[in-house]
């Protein structure tokens, strides 16, 4: 009898084990699929609301977080006012600077939109839980005009795309996530590469398979390549700002062949984000 | 664990509440530089109340519903759940002695434990870009979580599970023996406390 419970429960067992395998074989490289669009439906309303309701509670975390970070902070920004106080003069001229790469990239964080894209304003909802896959859930939908694939930004620059929608909520695969990569190009050197995130931190991007490495400096700004070709079309429009070169080693300048990069947004206080809907790719 | 229809209602709904608390208070912010993840330690305490097989269920149902809310592949975090759930029924079924901080420290090592093989999975899958240096220090913290968070889950699931705990049923029925081998006849109920 005690044998026959034991077998009946590896029976179990290894059954939901075969399960998730089968699961993950078919839905693997579209999120959850059917059965995840289907559960977003019915629960997208709910959501919304609990998620209001829970607004106060997670105000107080990312309070608790605040206050530990800065801690931290204030050390590491008396040691930048520092420097900065040195650098004023060549922050003037940094500027100026600043100006003409922003009218030469059409930056998103000067309130410009990619011609031919609708902007849609969505609050996060949720997010993955896990350091492996990072993805975040908006109140926006395909009511809003979202679709798969639609680039999404925040006001610092690119954060990620849009992987699956349901009427009134849709998924966003966040660029930290592993399955994600961009392609980009240096301004204003104009070498060309892959973006992609390294696992385990919202902070430490590496611009990869880079063409051209000749000239790149460290602060130089990376943003999206937005090529076409034929019917073929990147899904990221032109001149998002994705981050700035963090670290080109100096002895191997010129043989490098991936760099470390700093992105501008700050996955970690998302908040807001916009959907870029409609356009044409590429 | 005695599966009563009261016990598997109770559950659902614990198992429930653990859900909408990762999804909608704990996975949208972030605690000093990492996201508590609150479901291995919910299915580790379900592991160490009802036994590998309840505990391998329990996290399956949990991780497939959490992959659907979070657009992760399906199945995945099911698999890294059930992983913990029946890890942790397999220690209880040893007999280990559970109090609340071995129950905490099973709840760690279940996040830990879970973590990996999605990770693994990942990395199985090619879905996983190179790794930060940060990532083992995440993975600590987030232990570190679920052992912290685990202690009051345990506590609080198996106050409201204690009807359908064979352990339970096992101590209340001693302590009323005891109070009658001293003559004390408690009245209807008491022992029950």
């Amino acid at each position: 009898m005690y044998r026959k419970q034991i077998r009946r429960r590896r029976a179990v067992l290894l059954g939901l084990v075969a399960l998730a395998f089968i699961l993950i074989t078919v839905t693997f490289g579209g999120g959850s699929g059917g059965f995840g669009q289907a559960v977003g439906t019915v629960t997208g309303p709910i959501g919304n609301v609990i998620s209001d309701a829970f607004k106060p509670a997670r105000d107080l975390i990312g309070w608790f977080d605040e206050t530990f970070a800065a801690r931290g902070e204030n050390e590491r920004l008396r040691s930048r006012l520092a420097n900065a106080e040195a650098e004023v003069v060549a922050g003037r001229v940094a500027v100026q600077e600043n100006r003409q790469f922003r009218r030469l990239l059409g930056l998103q964080r000067s309130g410009r939109i990619p011609s031919g894209y609708q902007p849609v304003t969505a609050r996060i909802t949720t997010r993955s839980p896990t350091i492996w896959i990072t993805t975040a859930g908006i109140d926006r939908g395909s009511s809003d005009g979202i679709e798969v694939d639609d680039p999404v930004v925040s006001d610092q620059g690119l954060v990620g795309k849009v992987s699956s929608v349901a009427p009134s909520e849709a998924v966003v695969t966040l660029l930290p996530d592993g399955s994600s990569a961009v392609s980009a190009k240096v301004v204003p050197g104009g070498a060309q590469g892959v973006v992609t995130a390294k696992i385990g931190t919202t902070g430490e991007f590496v611009l990869e398979f880079i063409d051209e490495t000749r000239g790149l400096e460290d602060g130089e700004s990376v943003v999206t390549a937005g090529w076409r070709e034929d019917d073929l079309a990147s899904i990221y429009p032109p001149n998002l700002p994705i981050g700035e070169v963090k670290a080109v080693p100096i002895d191997t300048r010129e043989a490098v062949k991936s760099v470390d990069i700093r992105p501008y947004p700050d996955f970690a206080t998302l908040e807001y984000l916009t959907v870029l809907t409609g356009g044409s790719r590429g | 664990m005695i599966l009563t229809p009261s016990i598997l209602v109770r559950s659902g709904l614990l198992l429930l509440l653990a859900l909408v608390l990762q999804t909608y208070l704990f996975s949208p912010v972030e605690l000093t530089g990492t996201v508590v993840w609150v479901l291995p330690a919910s299915v580790v305490v379900f592991g160490l109340l009802g036994g590998s097989l309840t505990g391998g269920v329990a996290g399956f149902l949990v991780g497939l519903l959490s992959d659907a809310l979070t657009n992760s592949p399906l199945g995945s975090t099911a698999l890294a759940l059930m992983a913990a759930g029946y890890l942790a029924g397999l220690y209880r079924e040893r007999g280990s002695e559970l109090g609340w901080l071995a129950a905490g420290i099973a709840c760690g090592l279940g996040t830990l434990v879970a973590n990996l093989v999605i990770g693994l999975l990942m990395a199985a899958l090619g879905q996983s870009g190179p790794l930060s240096w940060g990532a083992p220090a995440e993975l600590v913290v987030q232990a570190l979580y679920g052992f912290l968070l685990g202690i009051p889950i345990f506590l609080l699931f198996r106050k409201v599970l204690a009807p359908g705990l064979v352990d339970d049923r096992d101590r209340r029925r001693r302590r009323r023996r005891n109070a009658t081998a001293r003559g004390n006849v408690p009245w209807e109920g008491i022992g029950d406390r």
